[in-house]
C-alpha cells in the first residue's frame, strides 16, 4: 500500500468501498484472514516478545547483591509464589529455612529474589540481574506459572492470528484436544527456552545452577472440570457416565465407578480432568494407592490449562519434563520436590501434610525441600553431607501460633475460593480453617470480621470490620484485594470448621447476609455474579481480573444461584433464559429447583424467553437457600460443535471449547407484589 | 417502544435508552468498569439502562448502533494499516460483540459516525431547524460534515474526508505538546490563554482551505495514517523544535503554541459556518463531535459567527453518538422526532437511595452526620464548610452523561481564595497546576458576574469574568471562564446550595469540578466517591443526605486503597489504543 504522502487512493474512495463490502460478509472475513495467513493482508500483531533478556528492567536485586562478609558465601533463590514461601512470607520462606540450614554447616548467605506471580519474562529478568551479581550458587524453584501464564492469554483471547489458526488446524484434526496438544507444545518450547537461557547466561558468568521442580497437592485439591466437546452425541455419553460414577462412589462400589470412569477417558481422550480425578477416587477406594497416584497426577497434569476452573498454578508433565532434560542437557542440578517430599511421606500420595492448597508448601514441606536444596549447594560448594548427616530426622519447624493460624486462614480462604470439589463444598478449605481455629482460639473473632466484610455493600477493605481487623493482631491485607462479591464459597466451609470446634456463626452470618442480601423487599438479579455458586469465571477472588461476564453461560449441566431470604412470605423468581444455538432448532425444557426441590420445569428455545415462578415459603428457609437450573444436555451436536469452534479459531474469533448448557440473561428474586419487570 | 443506542469500540463506549420518545438513561462504560475511556462494548451501561427503564432484553424494540461498520472497514483498508491490540478487517465485530457479548437479539439499526453525530444535536436541541456542523478526527470516512436539520429530517449535504481532519489537527498538536491524544486536548485548550499566538502564521501552513467548507491538511506535517506517532519531522522543523517529552516542563513555546492552535481551530470553525449559513437558511446553530467540546471556539462563534443561537450536546465526542444512533432509529420506527424539547438537563446516569447509602455508610463505621428529611440542615452544614474553605464531594441525584461534572458527582469549593486553584490541582485532583476550574451560579445571577446573556448549563462555553467580587480560583489568566448555569427547575438542590452559600459569604458562585483525581473517571457510586475521598483532598463529602468530614476517614484506607488499586491495575485489560498513535481504528 502507498505511503503516507499518497493521496491519490482518497480520489478513488469508491474502489476502498467496494472491497469493504466484499470483506464484510462472513466469507469475506474467511477470505482476509486467508490472506493474512500468507501475508497478502496486514495481519494483528504478533504475540508481544517473550523471554527477551535485551534491557534487564530493575528487579529490586541489589547490583553485587548484600556483599557477604569475609568467607561467606552468597546464593541467590528466586521464583514463583511457592519460593517465596506465600502464606508464611515473611515471617517464614524457602530463602529463610535454606539460609539456616546452610549456616549451620558453613557461612553461607541466601538473597531472597522469589516474588508472588513471577512469570516468564520476569524470571528471566531477575535471574539475568542475579547472575550479573555472580553469586555462589542460583537457585530457580519455579514452573507453577508457566501455564498459567499461557491458558490465561487463550482466555484473555489476545493471541495473534497465526496462533488462532494454529488451534484451529489441531482441532479439525485431533477434536478439541487438538488445543491442548498445541497448547502443550507451546509451553514446553517456552519451558525448554528458559531453562536454556538461564543455563546460557550462568554458564558464562560460571554460576553454578540448582533447578528445583515445584511439587503439587495431588489428593486434597480438587477442581471440577467441564468435558471439552467431543464428537457426536459424546457430551452427552460423558455426562451420563459421570453421574454413574459419582452414584458408584457414594455408594462404595469401586469396580463399577472405576470402569464408569475408565470409559470417560477413553471418551474424553485422557483430556478432562475430572475423570482422572473419579478414577483416583476408586482406585483409593479399593487401596491400589500406586495407581491412584497415577490417575492423581494425570488429574494434575490436565486441569491447568485452563484457567477459569480452579488449579492456577502448577507444574505439569511438560513443564517437568524439560526442566529435567534441560538440566541433563546444561550439567545443571536438578530437584524434583514431588521425588524428595514422596520419599519423605514414603508415598507418593502427596496431600495436605506437605500442602497449605494446591501447591504451596506447609513449613515443614518447605523444610524437607530446602534440606535437600542444602545438600546439593553445599555439594557445590565442594561439602559433601552425607545422608544422616545434619539434616537427617530434622524436627519440623517451629512456627508462632500465630502465624500458623494466619497461613492456614489464608490457604483456607484461597482453597474456597479455588477448589471446586465434585461434590460439595471443599473439605479441604474447611480442614484448614480447623487447623487455624486449632492454632489460635480467638480465631472466631477474626472469622467473624471476616464474614462481616465480605457480606457488607460496598468494598470489605472499606468496612467497620476490616477496620477492627486491621487493630487486631491479625490483620488481613487479603480483604484490600478481595472483590465486592460475598465470596460465598468461602461462608460454608468456615461455617462447618466453627462447628466443629465448637462455635456457631450461622445465625449472625444469616442475619448479615439478610442485612443486605435479602430479597424479600427488593428483588436482586440472581445471574449477578456475586450470587452463582462457586461457577468458574465467577470464581469470587478472581472475578474482577477477567473480562465483564455480560450474561451467566452454563458451562455445567446444573448451575447454583444463592438466594437470601427472610424465610417468612413466598417469593417471585422472573428469569430470562435461553439455550445456546448449536445450529438445529430445539426446544426444550430446562427444571428449576430450589433447595433441591422441583419448583416448575420450563420450555425453553434458543431465543430468549421470560419466565416467572412463584415459590412457596414452605420451600424457602432463613438465611441462604439455592436455585438451581437444570439444563438439557445438548445432543448428538458435537461434530458441529467442534466444526464452529475450529472455524471461529481460524477467524481469531474466541470459540466455546466447552460446552454451554443454557443461558441466563437474569434471574430476579423478590417478594411477590413486586411484579415483573415492566410491571 | 423501547430504542436503545451504541456508541462503542473506539473510546468512551456508551449506552442510552429511549422509551417512548423519552431519553430516560444514558451513561458511559467508564463510569461503572473505572477504566478511563473505556472502549469496550459497553455491557455495564447497556444492563443500566434496562434496569432504569425497568425492562427486559426481550423488551428492546431496536437497537441504533452509532457507525457504519463496513464504511469504516473502507478507511482502514485505505489506511492500510493494521493496530497493535484492535481487531483488524473484522467489519462484522460490532455485531459480533451486540449478539454475543450483550447478548441481544432483536432488529439492529446501523447509522453514520457523523450522522449519529449530527442527530444527537439537532434532535435534542427542540430547535425546528438549524443548521448542523460536526467535527472530529473520523468517523467512516468523515471528518467534519455540513448538515441542515427541519423537523424529523436531518441532511448533510457536504463532508471532508480523512485524512483532511480538523480534529487530528487539534489531537496532533496534542501529541506534539506532549499531552496524551484523546483526552489531552482539554489541557491544551487549558494552557493557551497562558501563551501568546506566536505561532497562527507557521500553523496556518498546516491547513488549505477549500470551496464549500472543504479543507485539506498539508499530509507531510503528519504521520498519523501509518506512521509510529502523529506528527512527522517536518512538523517539528516547522515549529522550530522537538516535540515535548510527556510530563516535562512546560515552557512559553508549549504556551504560545498552544495559544496559536486555539487561534488557528477559531479561525478555521468561524470560517466554516460562515460558509454554513450560506447554505442553511436559519438562526440556529447545533454542533457536535469532539471538536465542539472546545469551549472557547464556541463562545468566539457564537459572539463572531452567523447565527443567533448556539445547541452543543454535552457528549459531543463519540459517547455522545449513542444519543443520535437513538434518535434516528426512533424516527426509522415512528416517522417522527422523539421530542421538540430540548435537552434539559443529563442526570441520566446510576442515581443511589437514602437506604443504600445509609447502609453503605453504616458498614463502614464511618461517622457521617445524617440529614435525612432536613435539607435546610444539610445545606447548611455543606455550606458552612464551603464558607471555611473545605473542598467539598457533591454526590446527588443521577450521574452526569458526558464529560463534564454538573453538579451531580462534583467537587466544590469558595471561588474566591486565592490558593484554591493550586491547592484544588495539586492536593485534590493531583494534576498539573495550569488547568482552571469552572464557575457554577444560578442563571439568574450570570448578569452580576459574567458577560453572558444566555444560559449555559452544560458549561460549554467561555466568557468574560465581569463580576464585583474577586473570584481568583474560576477566573483564568485571560479574565475568562467557564461557567455552568444552574436552573433550579433541574437542579433545586444545588441551587438551594448557591443561595446558602451566598448568604454566608455574599458570593453566589461556587467553583465546580469533576468528582475524580487524574487519569480516573468521574465517580459513579457511593463507593467510588468514598475511594476518591480516601485518595484525594476532599475535605467533607457530601453523600445525598448525609456528610461525611476527612476527619472521620479511617487512616488505614488510604493505604488499602493503594493496594487494590495496585491489584486493580496489574489486571486491567490494556489501552485498546495506543498513547502515542492516534489511527481512529
Amino acid at each position: 500500500m502507498g505511503s503516507q504522502g499518497d493521496t491519490r487512493r482518497i480520489h478513488l474512495p469508491e474502489v476502498w468501498d467496494d472491497l469493504a463490502d466484499r470483506l464484510s460478509s462472513p466469507e469475506g472475513l474467511e477470505t482476509a484472514r486467508l490472506l493474512q495467513a500468507v501475508g497478502l493482508l496486514a495481519s494483528a500483531p504478533a504475540e508481544p516478545a517473550t523471554a527477551g533478556l535485551a534491557v534487564p528492567e530493575k528487579t529490586g536485586v541489589t547490583p553485587g547483591g548484600p556483599q557477604p562478609s569475609g568467607d561467606e558465601r552468597r546464593i541467590c533463590l528466586l521464583g514463583e509464589s511457592v519460593a517465596a514461601g506465600l502464606f508464611y512470607a515473611p515471617w517464614f520462606s524457602p530463602a529463610k529455612c535454606l539460609g539456616g540450614l546452610l549456616s549451620a554447616v558453613a557461612p553461607y548467605q541466601v538473597e531472597d529474589l522469589a516474588k508472588t506471580g513471577t512469570q516468564f519474562d520476569d524470571l528471566l529478568r531477575v535471574a539475568a540481574e542475579a547472575i550479573e551479581t555472580r553469586p555462589d550458587a542460583l537457585v530457580v524453584l519455579a514452573g507453577n506459572n508457566w501455564v498459567a501464564l499461557s491458558a490465561r492469554s487463550f482466555l484473555y483471547a489476545d493471541r495473534d492470528l497465526a496462533t488462532f489458526q494454529e488451534y484451529a488446524r489441531a482441532v479439525r484434526q485431533h477434536g478439541m484436544g487438538g488445543f491442548l496438544q498445541v497448547e502443550e507444545e507451546r509451553v514446553r518450547s517456552r519451558a525448554r527456552s528458559a531453562v536454556d537461557q538461564v543455563a546460557a547466561m550462568a554458564g558464562k558468568a560460571g554460576v553454578p545452577v540448582i533447578f528445583v521442580i515445584p511439587a503439587s497437592n495431588l489428593v486434597d485439591f480438587e477442581a471440577m472440570h467441564p468435558v471439552l466437546w467431543l464428537p457426536g452425541d459424546g457430551v452427552d455419553r460423558w455426562y451420563t457416565l459421570y453421574g454413574r460414577a459419582m452414584a458408584d462412589l457414594s455408594r462404595g462400589d469401586a469396580a463399577a465407578a472405576e470402569a464408569a470412569t475408565r470409559e470417560m477417558i477413553v471418551l474424553d481422550g485422557g483430556s478432562c480432568p475430572t475423570s482422572h480425578r473419579l478414577l483416583a477416587r476408586a482406585l483409593l477406594l479399593a487401596g491400589r494407592i500406586c495407581e491412584a497416584v497415577e490417575a492423581l497426577q494425570a488429574d494434575l497434569d490436565t486441569s491447568c490449562w485452563e484457567h477459569r476452573f480452579g488449579r492456577r498454578a502448577a507444574a505439569p508433565l511438560p513443564v517437568r519434563s524439560e526442566i529435567e532434560d534441560g538440566c541433563r542437557r546444561h550439567g545443571l542440578t536438578c530437584v524434583d520436590l514431588s521425588k524428595v517430599l514422596a520419599e519423605s511421606a514414603g508415598s507418593g500420595l502427596l496431600g495436605r501434610r506437605f500442602f497449605l492448597d494446591h501447591c504451596h508448601m506447609t513449613s515443614e514441606a518447605i523444610q524437607v525441600a530446602m534440606a535437600k536444596v542444602a545438600v546439593e549447594v553445599l555439594r557445590l560448594g565442594g561439602i559433601e553431607i552425607p545422608e544422616n548427616g545434619p539434616f537427617a530426622n530434622l524436627p519440623a519447624p517451629v512456627l508462632p501460633a500465630r502465624l500458623q493460624a494466619l497461613s492456614r486462614f489464608h490457604a483456607g480462604l484461597y482453597t474456597a475460593h479455588l477448589s471446586r470439589p465434585a461434590d460439595g463444598p471443599s473439605c479441604f478449605a474447611q480442614a484448614l480453617f480447623e487447623d487455624a481455629l486449632d492454632a489460635a482460639p480467638d480465631l472466631p473473632d477474626l472469622m467473624r470480621d471476616y464474614l462481616q466484610a465480605m457480606t457488607s455493600p460496598g468494598r470489605a477493605f472499606l468496612t467497620s470490620a476490616c477496620a477492627r481487623n486491621q487493630a487486631s493482631p491479625y490483620p488481613l491485607q487479603v480483604l484490600a484485594w478481595l472483590p465486592s462479591t460475598l465470596s460465598i464459597e468461602t461462608f460454608e466451609p468456615m461455617c462447618r470448621a466453627l462447628e466443629a470446634r465448637g462455635f456457631s456463626m450461622r445465625d449472625e452470618l444469616d442475619q448479615m447476609l439478610i442485612a443486605h442480601h435479602a430479597v424479600d423487599r427488593c428483588r436482586r438479579d440472581l445471574a449477578a455474579p456475586k450470587y452463582r455458586d462457586q461457577e468458574p469465571g465467577a470464581s469470587a477472588a478472581y472475578v474482577e481480573r477477567q473480562p465483564t461476564p455480560s450474561h451467566f453461560r452454563a458451562l455445567f449441566p446444573k448451575s447454583g444461584f444463592l438466594l437470601v431470604t427472610e424465610g417468612e412470605r413466598s417469593l417471585r423468581l422472573d428469569l430470562t433464559l435461553r439455550l445456546p444455538d448449536l445450529g438445529a432448532s430445539r426446544s426444550e425444557t430446562v427444571q428449576v429447583l430450589v433447595n433441591g426441590a422441583p419448583v416448575g420445569t420450563l420450555r425453553l428455545g434458543e431465543r430468549w424467553t421470560r419466565h416467572t415462578l412463584d415459590v412457596e415459603v414452605g420451600r424457602l428457609r432463613r438465611g441462604l437457600n439455592q436455585v438451581d437450573l437444570d439444563w438439557p444436555l445438548p445432543g448428538n451436536v458435537g461434530d458441529a460443535a467442534i466444526a464452529t469452534a475450529a472455524h471461529r479459531l481460524q477467524l481469531g474469533l474466541p470459540a466455546d471449547i466447552f460446552p454451554v448448557f443454557g443461558e441466563v440473561f437474569s434471574l430476579y428474586a423478590g417478594p411477590l407484589d413486586a411484579g415483573t419487570l415492566d410491571d | 417502544m423501547n430504542v436503545i443506542g451504541i456508541s462503542s469500540g473506539y473510546h468512551e463506549s456508551s449506552c442510552c435508552l429511549l422509551q417512548d420518545g423519552k431519553l430516560v438513561a444514558a451513561a458511559a462504560e467508564e463510569r461503572f468498569t473505572r477504566l478511563k475511556h473505556d472502549p469496550r462494548i459497553p455491557i455495564n451501561a447497556f444492563r443500566f439502562c434496562l434496569e432504569e427503564g425497568r425492562i427486559g432484553i426481550t423488551d428492546i424494540d431496536l437497537l441504533a448502533y452509532y457507525e457504519l461498520p463496513t464504511r469504516k472497514l473502507s478507511r482502514q483498508l485505505w489506511a492500510g494499516r493494521a493496530v497493535p491490540g484492535m481487531p483488524w478487517l473484522d467489519s462484522q465485530r460490532a455485531e459480533r460483540l451486540i449478539r454475543e457479548a450483550l447478548a441481544y437479539e432483536g432488529p439492529i439499526e446501523w447509522f453514520d459516525h457523523h450522522q449519529s453525530h449530527a442527530a444527537s444535536s439537532f434532535f435534542y436541541s427542540g430547535y425546528p431547524n438549524a443548521a448542523v456542523l460536526t467535527v472530529d478526527g473520523v468517523g467512516e470516512w468523515a471528518t467534519t460534515t455540513y448538515g441542515c436539520g427541519q423537523g424529523s429530517s436531518l441532511e448533510i449535504f457536504e463532508e471532508v474526508k480523512f485524512p483532511h481532519s480538523l480534529g487530528m489537527l487539534y489531537s496532533t498538536l496534542t501529541s506534539y505538546l506532549g499531552f496524551r491524544v484523546n483526552g489531552g486536548e482539554y489541557k491544551v485548550m487549558g494552557l493557551a490563554p497562558y501563551g501568546e499566538p506566536r505561532y497562527v502564521d507557521r500553523l496556518r501552513r498546516l491547513i488549505v482551505p477549500g470551496p464549500r467548507g472543504q479543507y485539506t491538511l498539508a499530509l507531510e506535517y503528519f504521520d498519523f495514517v501509518r506512521g509510529e506517532r502523529m506528527y512527522s519531522a517536518a512538523l517539528c522543523d516547522l515549529l522550530g523544535a522537538s516535540a515535548r517529552v510527556p510530563e516535562s516542563a512546560i515552557d512559553p513555546f508549549h504556551k504560545d503554541l498552544a495559544k496559536s492552535l486555539q487561534i488557528l481551530l477559531e479561525e478555521v470553525l468561524l470560517e466554516k459556518v460562515v460558509y454554513l449559513a450560506t447554505v442553511v437558511d436559519s438562526p440556529n446553530l447545533c454542533m457536535a463531535g469532539g471538536v465542539a467540546l472546545n469551549c472557547v471556539a464556541n463562545a468566539r462563534l457564537l459572539r463572531e459567527g452567523p447565527f443567533e443561537r448556539l445547541f452543543v450536546q454535552p457528549a459531543a465526542g463519540d459517547s455522545g453518538g449513542c444519543l443520535g444512533a437513538a434518535a434516528l432509529a426512533q424516527i426509522r420506527l415512528t416517522g417522527a422526532r422523539h421530542t421538540t424539547e430540548p435537552l434539559s438537563h443529563v442526570y441520566l446516569g446510576p442515581r443511589y437511595t437514602t437506604e443504600e447509602i445509609a447502609q453503605l455508610i453504616a458498614a463502614t463505621g464511618v461517622q457521617a452526620l445524617d440529614f435525612t428529611g432536613r435539607l435546610e440542615d444539610l445545606l447548611a452544614a455543606a455550606a458552612d464548610r464551603l464558607a471555611a474553605g473545605r473542598v467539598v464531594g457533591w454526590f446527588h441525584g443521577g450521574m452526569e452523561f458526558g464529560p463534564r461534572a454538573l453538579g451531580a458527582r462534583s467537587l466544590l469549593a469558595d471561588p474566591r481564595d486565592p490558593d484554591m486553584r493550586e491547592r484544588l490541582n495539586r492536593q485534590v485532583k493531583k494534576r498539573e497546576g495550569f488547568r482552571p476550574f469552572a464557575p457554577i451560579l444560578l442563571r439568574e445571577r450570570v448578569a452580576e458576574h459574567l458577560d453572558l446573556d444566555h444560559d449555559t448549563p452544560f458549561m460549554l462555553e467561555t466568557c468574560q469574568v465581569r463580576s464585583p467580587l474577586s473570584l481568583p480560583a474560576i477566573t483564568h489568566v485571560d479574565g475568562s471562564a467557564r461557567p455552568q448555569t444552574v436552573d433550579r427547575r433541574y437542579s433545586p438542590r444545588l441551587a438551594a446550595l448557591l443561595e446558602a452559600f451566598e448568604s454566608r459569604t455574599g458570593c453566589p458562585i461556587l467553583l465546580n469540578t469533576s468528582f475524580n483525581v487524574r487519569g480516573e473517571p468521574i465517580a459513579c457510586s457511593p463507593l467510588d466517591a468514598l475511594i476518591c475521598m480516601a485518595v484525594s483532598g476532599i475535605d467533607t463529602l457530601v453523600l445525598e443526605d448525609f456528610v461525611i468530614d476527612r476527619e472521620s476517614i479511617p487512616a488505614h484506607w488510604p493505604e488499602l486503597v493503594g493496594v487494590v488499586e495496585k491489584s486493580r491495575a496489574e489486571y486491567q485489560p490494556q489501552a485498546a489504543v495506543s498513547e502515542a498513535v492516534y489511527t481512529f481504528i
